[in-house]
């Protein structure tokens, strides 16, 4: 099983001082599926963890994503299924449509996120998201 | 040799688990045959490590 995470939920667990860290720390140590997320998802890691923490954070996610903590997922269509969902909901940009689109491809409703906009949104299956911690 | 086992499938799978075998150019029941052996046999994914980092300061 698999469960897509948000590059939100990945920022919580990497800064011991965001809000939700304690429960991005309980979640990871609960969950055995495989995480996995999607280039843009991870480049706003990257960008975010830079900015707040500072390159010993950055490298520790960037040997986190190496050793395969968590995968990154892109495919021949990604692009073109990411588009689709981002123009049929104009807000919601390409970043959150990218892990819409991976949940459909790994074929899996559940998400880490702290981004209560997936309750607005479905897999593109048309099922809600298990939205994890709080649906846990 | 090769054991022959059913199991039930929602339609919607069933499909998709078609379409992904016709995109990699293989039969359903051998994608799926592959799939489940990936499954079993991958290691255990890591635990993130890169956890319960201070914000750096900002200067004043």
């Amino acid at each position: 099983m698999t469960v897509v995470v948000g590059g939100d939920f990945i920022c919580a667990l990497v800064r011991r001082g965001h809000a939700r860290h304690g429960d991005a720390l309980a979640l990871v140590e609960m969950l055995d599926e495989d995480l996995v997320t999607s280039p843009l998802a991870l480049a706003d890691v990257d960008r975010a963890v830079a900015n707040r923490v500072g390159a010993d954070g950055q490298q520790a996610v960037w040997r986190d994503f190496e050793r395969g903590a968590y995968a990154v997922r892109w495919w021949a269509d990604a692009l073109k299924e990411t588009l689709t969902i981002a123009r049929r909901h104009p807000e919601t940009g390409l970043t959150r449509a990218s892990l819409v689109a991976l949940a459909g491809r790994v074929n899996t409703r559940r998400i880490a996120t702290f981004d209560e906009q997936f309750r607005t949104l479905t897999t593109p299956d048309g099922e809600a998201f298990v939205v994890l911690p709080a649906d846990r | 040799m090769l054991k022959k086992t059913s199991i039930y499938l929602d339609e919607e799978l069933d499909q998709a688990l078609a379409r992904r075998a016709a995109e990699e150019g293989i039969t359903k029941a051998e994608f799926i045959r592959r799939t489940l052996a990936a499954a079993v046999q991958r290691p255990k994914r890591p635990r993130p490590e890169a956890v319960g980092f201070a914000d750096r300061r900002r200067a004043s």
